[in-house]
This record gives C-alpha cells, sequence and structure tokens, in this order.
C-alpha cells in the first residue's frame, strides 16, 4: 500500500527521473487521480525542479579552450623530445658507430703502456744483472795474490 | 558527433592528437558544462575543461579498454571540478542565501516567464546555489546532463541509494525555499 509520504518519496526521485518500472509508475499515476494533496505536490515538482532545466542551458565550449590543450600538449611533447635528445647524444659517444675508433685507441694505448713498461723493466734487469756481474768479479779476484800488475805498475811499485 | 571507437582510444593513447581530438570533441560539452553550472563561472569551467583533458591524455596510456571512457571521463571530469573549487573556495564564496538569489530571478514574474525572457541560465544558477556542492553536483549531473542514477553513482563512486538521497534532499531543500519565495513575492 503506497503511503503519500512513499509516493513524495518517489515523485521527488524516480518518478521525476523515469527511473521507476512501468507497473510502480502505473501504481503512482493512480495514486495521484485519487489523491489531490499529492497531486499539487507533483504539479508543484514539476514546476519548480523539472521545467527549469527544460530550456536551452548547455553552452558551447569556447573555441580557444582547446587551442589551449593542443599547445599545451605540444610543449609537453617538445620539452619531452629535448630532454630524450640530450640522453640519446650522451648515450651515442658511447654506441656502436664510434666504437671501432675508440677500441683503435685503447688497443694503441695499451701497447704503449706495455711497451713503456716492458722498456723499464728490462732496463731495472740489465741494471741488476751488471751489478751483479761486477760483484761477482769482485769477490772472484784475489788483489793480494794475483799478478794482475802491468810492467808500469811494476815499475813504479 | 563521431563514435569514439577502441581504436580512436588506442590512437590517442599512443599520442596521436587527431584520434584525441575526436574524444575531446564528443567529451567537451559534458565537461565544460558540468564545471561552470559547478564553478558558476566561465573562466574557471574553461581551466577545468582543460586540466580534465590534459590529465586525460597523460593518463590514456594506462586506461583499460574493457571500461567506459565516458564514466573515465566523467569521474575526472567531477573530482577536478570538486577539487578546483574547493581549492579556490569559489563555491563557498559564491553561494547566496536563496533569499536573495531566488529574488533576484523571481522578481518578474514565475519560472515560466524567466525561461520565456531568456533567463533560464540564471534561474538554474539560483536554484543551483542554494545547494552543498554534492547535490549540486548530482543535480546537474542528473538535470543537466542527462546521466541515469547509475552513471551518477558510478562516476562519483557511490552507492546508488546515495545517489537517491541525495538528489531527495536537494529538491526538497529547492522546493521548500521556493515556497518562501512565492510567498513573499505574492
Amino acid at each position: 500500500m503506497n503511503t503519500c509520504k512513499n509516493i513524495k518519496d518517489l515523485i521527488l526521485t524516480d518518478y521525476m527521473d523515469s527511473e521507476v518500472d512501468l507497473s510502480t509508475r502505473e501504481q503512482i499515476s493512480s495514486h495521484l487521480l485519487n489523491c489531490s494533496h499529492c497531486r499539487r505536490f507533483a504539479a508543484e515538482a514539476e514546476k519548480n525542479l523539472a521545467v527549469p532545466f527544460k530550456g536551452k542551458i548547455r553552452e558551447d565550449v569556447p573555441e580557444h579552450v582547446w587551442s589551449s590543450i593542443r599547445q599545451s600538449i605540444e610543449n609537453a611533447a617538445m620539452a619531452n623530445t629535448q630532454s630524450k635528445s640530450f640522453i640519446n647524444n650522451f648515450i651515442q659517444i658511447f654506441s656502436f658507430p664510434k666504437l671501432a675508433p675508440a677500441l683503435g685507441g685503447f688497443v694503441v694505448l695499451l701497447l704503449m703502456g706495455t711497451f713503456i713498461l716492458n722498456s723499464h723493466q728490462i732496463k731495472q734487469v740489465k741494471e741488476k744483472e751488471q751489478g751483479e756481474y761486477l760483484a761477482s768479479l769482485w769477490k772472484t779476484v784475489d788483489f793480494e795474490n794475483s799478478d794482475l800488475r802491468t810492467p808500469i805498475e811494476e815499475y813504479f811499485l | 558527433m563521431r563514435e569514439i571507437t577502441n581504436d580512436i582510444i588506442l590512437l590517442a593513447s599512443q599520442g596521436d592528437l587527431q584520434s584525441f581530438e575526436i574524444i575531446y570533441k564528443a567529451m567537451s560539452g559534458f565537461v565544460y558544462n558540468v564545471a561552470l553550472r559547478i564553478m558558476n563561472n566561465r573562466e574557471d569551467a574553461e581551466e577545468v575543461t582543460q586540466e580534465v583533458f590534459l590529465t586525460t591524455y597523460r593518463k590514456l596510456q594506462g586506461f583499460r579498454l574493457e571500461s567506459s571512457l565516458k564514466t573515465w571521463v566523467y569521474r575526472i571530469t567531477v573530482n577536478c571540478a570538486i577539487n578546483f573549487g574547493r581549492k579556490k573556495t569559489v563555491i563557498n564564496n559564491k553561494i547566496k542565501t536563496y533569499d536573495e538569489s531566488a529574488a533576484e530571478a523571481m522578481v518578474e514574474g514565475d519560472v515560466q516567464k524567466e525561461i520565456e525572457k531568456e533567463h533560464t541560465n540564471k534561474v538554474v544558477n539560483n536554484i543551483l546555489s542554494v545547494l552543498n556542492l554534492e547535490q549540486r553536483v548530482c543535480v546537474v549531473l542528473r538535470n543537466i546532463e542527462g546521466l541515469s542514477y547509475e552513471e551518477i553513482a558510478e562516476a562519483l563512486n557511490i552507492n546508488i541509494n546515495t545517489v537517491r538521497s541525495r538528489l531527495k534532499r536537494a529538491r526538497e531543500k529547492i522546493l521548500s525555499l521556493r515556497k518562501q519565495v512565492d510567498y513573499e513575492y505574492l
């Protein structure tokens, strides 16, 4: 059984907004035929809540809004491209096309380093060998008993 | 108006501006008018519209095609407009008492005459100005944009019965205040 309170609630919501099913709509219509109080309420609701929104109240979007949006998107895309190109440039320094000269330079540097190091080591070994040889000579020669003196030395001595 | 197909959404998500323009043309009327009625100011509505579409463009890559683009844009619009309104505190400042605002609208006669005199916008703005933000959003989505209760519930991420109760309270408020105005100007 529909009370006037329920009918009014439905008038303000589902009935006004066409959200009720056919049978409920028929029940409400039937109630309105028999209840003058609810009929007046429905008329007031229609006049004050529905009619004001039935005119042309939607406005067209100004043209310049899309231009601004488009400009913002393009600016953002450009900024993004610039930051990406900076990173790409940095990466390209080490990228494949320049790998061969870079590797060549590295090999040359490596060879030069090896050569310098080797030369230094050879020099060190030679000096060491020379020292050891002289030291061995020094130890093997018996200056007291050996006859290493020349005739001139003999003369003076 | 062109239909927004999945291909258009896909192209737009890959940065195709022409496809995004199709989406804009299909949805901008809704976005701008909702923002306009919530903000009650054209410049703010334009700003909100720009913000909504820039957000949509940025987030389109993550958009799942199985959900509705329309509902997704509705939600972005409502959130954006509400946040913008709260930030600028425009809404609270612009809300007048119903007696003042309705008086302006009702001085020359009833609502029907106002419509005939092409003051519809003023009448609607005066009606909306007495509602709180939540009620106003529901009334705009229902009475101006014609969304169903289900669509409003999805856009606002609330229960359908909450939509119902917000609309009911909003309309009760409008009716009670309008009766006061009618009484004063009779």
